[in-house]
């Protein structure tokens, strides 16, 4: 028993555990969309229909921030428990890792931009393949900040990449006026977060229902 | 060296290993409170497997050798223990870590 111990693979297990819920996803989702929002207003949409948009997702996020501490409290903790996690002690390493993976990023998207991009207009070039350039930033956020908390990438990950580098590449290929492609690359992505997170969030439901209030506390 | 003082020798470690930890249940115990700060009741409950009431057996005993601290808290109506590794907890869970170390490398 005692050899079969491993206390990194305790470390994943408990966060993936923990992390079931699908709340976080749905929050990536409300700020993507919340964006994609904010940048059709710039690129010259009716102000008035995408405003009204914008604000409420802003309310919408901001919300969900204030409360979702108290709502996971109130469903998720008496459902699967509470855990407060350690800081992790190895992030100097880590962060080598992601800077040669960002580095390995940057390079690919330039060699894309270079393969299909028209280099007589350099801003153009900027502006068309802007999805794919944060398509690949949020890739790399996405990995430092779970690399930073589990040190392992899980699969779901590879899909919200893929998701995320797909979208941006059809957004940057397809012909869009000024930013606008950008913004719909935020608004897919975003609405593919939240159908996830609240997908994810009905199968934790039905998963972990609610137990009995004794069993939460452990008393006897 | 002789063969029987060589093996008596290999096998010292295995002597000073902590008979409180060394039982499978509460080195799950002690291996998943190592990893987080804190965790509550259920979070142990569903990540050992472990029975209700062997758990509470089991948290006691680790309680008793002050390797773990047991806090009752509420949360609104609701009651919480709250379970973290204490200093000495953390110590003795490390040491034995490494004594088991030995012991498997000198018997391999």
């Amino acid at each position: 028993m005692s050899t079969q111990i491993d206390v990194k693979e305790i470390e994943r297990k408990s966060f993936r555990y923990f992390m079931q819920d699908g709340l976080g996803v749905i929050l990536m989702g409300l700020v993507f969309t919340d964006t994609g929002a904010l940048i059709q207003i710039f690129t010259g949409a009716s102000i008035q229909s995408t405003g009204i948009v914008f604000v409420i997702l802003l309310i919408a996020i901001i919300l969900f921030i204030r409360f979702s501490e108290a709502f996971r409290k109130r469903y998720i903790y008496p459902r699967i428990g509470y855990a407060q996690f350690l800081p992790r002690d190895d992030a100097k390493k880590l962060g080598m890792r992601n800077g040669v993976f960002a580095l390995s990023a940057i390079a690919v998207s330039f060699i894309c931009c270079f393969l299909f991009g028209d280099w007589t207009d350099p801003i153009l070039l900027f502006i068309k393949w802007f999805p794919t350039l944060n398509a690949v930033i949020f890739l790399q956020g996405l990995i430092y900040l779970h690399s930073k908390l589990v040190g392992t990438v899980p699969w779901v990950y590879w899909v919200y990449a893929v998701v995320a580098i797909g979208l941006g590449l059809l957004f940057s290929i397809l012909e869009f006026d000024g930013f606008e492609g950008t913004s719909y690359w935020c608004l897919s992505l975003g609405a593919f977060f939240i159908l996830y997170g609240i997908i994810q969030f009905v199968l934790f439901l039905r998963k972990y229902p609610m137990p009995a209030a004794e069993v939460t506390n452990g008393e006897k | 060296m002789g063969k029987n003082e060589k093996a008596r020798e290999d096998l010292q470690p295995l002597a000073e290993i902590d008979k409180v930890i060394h039982e499978p249940a509460r080195l799950l115990i002690l291996a998943h409170l190592s990893v987080v700060e804190s965790a509550d009741f259920l979070f142990l409950e569903r990540q050992t497997g472990l029975t209700r009431g062997n758990l509470s057996t089991h948290l006691s005993k680790l309680e008793t050798a002050g390797y773990i601290e047991i806090k009752k808290e509420f949360v609104g109506k609701i009651p919480r223990t709250l379970l973290s590794l204490t200093k000495h907890g953390k110590k003795a869970f490390q040491k034995y870590l490494e004594s088991m170390k030995q012991v498997l490398e000198k018997l391999s």
